[in-house]
């Protein structure tokens, strides 16, 4: 009975995360957004002036500080 | 003690990258740290073969590559449009050009001949992480976040006003 009973919990748990999994791959790609930023090699323009300029946010994108720990992988 | 040896030579087999790069590249990230109140960027990263920073695949990857002309590096950072947090970022350093470490960094000494110091252009890219966008304006050239880099130039490993103001801005 109990086997019985452990086989169909098996196989509707994975028929469960089969379609959530599904759901979550489908609407992954429309979810995410990609900012480019290039650097391209120009002479300075005479003298560094001031540096009194603010750089500035990119319309309030950021990582979420005190909770995530960046790993970065150098090639 | 196996474990320093491996890591020791992976170093050096960073494709198009000087010996020196990767402490480098850390150092840059770090700059940027120090100025926020939380430690985001991990102290131990790690050291890649195949990993490529121009794809969307899970892993912040910093890595010396192919990019069009005219182009010293480029960052690229992925974001949930929904929650406006950042999920990922790959950074690229052409291979069309000479890179070299600073050893004083003083760019006034010349250190560097025909090549781009790691650091400096690597504290720069680092900026694009946070989300700090570049300045063009004549004014700004000696802020880190100026948009053009130039041989041998080191000014940019040490944060300006204006950066410290924008990473402020971003992260109070």
């Amino acid at each position: 009975m109990n086997k019985k009973f452990f086989s169909i919990f098996l196989i509707v748990s994975t028929l469960l995360s089969a379609s959530i999994l599904s759901g979550i791959v489908y609407a992954y790609p429309d979810t995410i957004r990609e900012k480019v930023f290039t650097t391209y090699l120009v002479n300075p323009i005479g003298t560094p002036g001031t540096d009194s300029y603010n750089a500035y946010g990119y319309s309030g994108i950021h990582w979420k500080t005190g909770a995530v720990n960046i790993i970065y992988y150098i090639n | 003690m196996e474990n320093r040896c491996c890591k020791h030579n992976l170093l050096h087999q960073l494709k198009g990258a000087p010996s020196g790069a990767a402490a480098a590249i850390n150092a840059a990230f770090e700059t940027w740290d120090s100025k926020i109140g939380d430690d985001l960027f991990n102290d131990n990263f790690k050291i890649a073969t195949k990993e490529t920073g121009s794809k969307y695949d899970g892993k912040n990857v910093v890595s010396f590559g192919r990019l069009g002309s005219g182009i010293i590096a480029q960052t690229t950072v992925w974001y949930n449009r929904y929650t406006n947090e950042i999920v990922e970022f790959g950074m690229v350093f052409s291979t069309a050009y000479k890179w070299g470490i600073d050893s004083d960094g003083e760019g006034s000494a010349y250190t560097l001949t025909n090549a781009f110091d790691v650091q400096n252009i690597a504290t720069h890219e680092a900026g694009h992480t946070l989300m700090l966008d570049d300045l063009y304006t004549s004014a700004a050239s000696a802020l880190t976040m100026y948009g053009y880099g130039d041989y041998g130039e080191t000014y940019a490993r040490t944060l300006g006003a204006g950066d410290i103001s924008g990473i402020k801005a971003i992260y109070p």
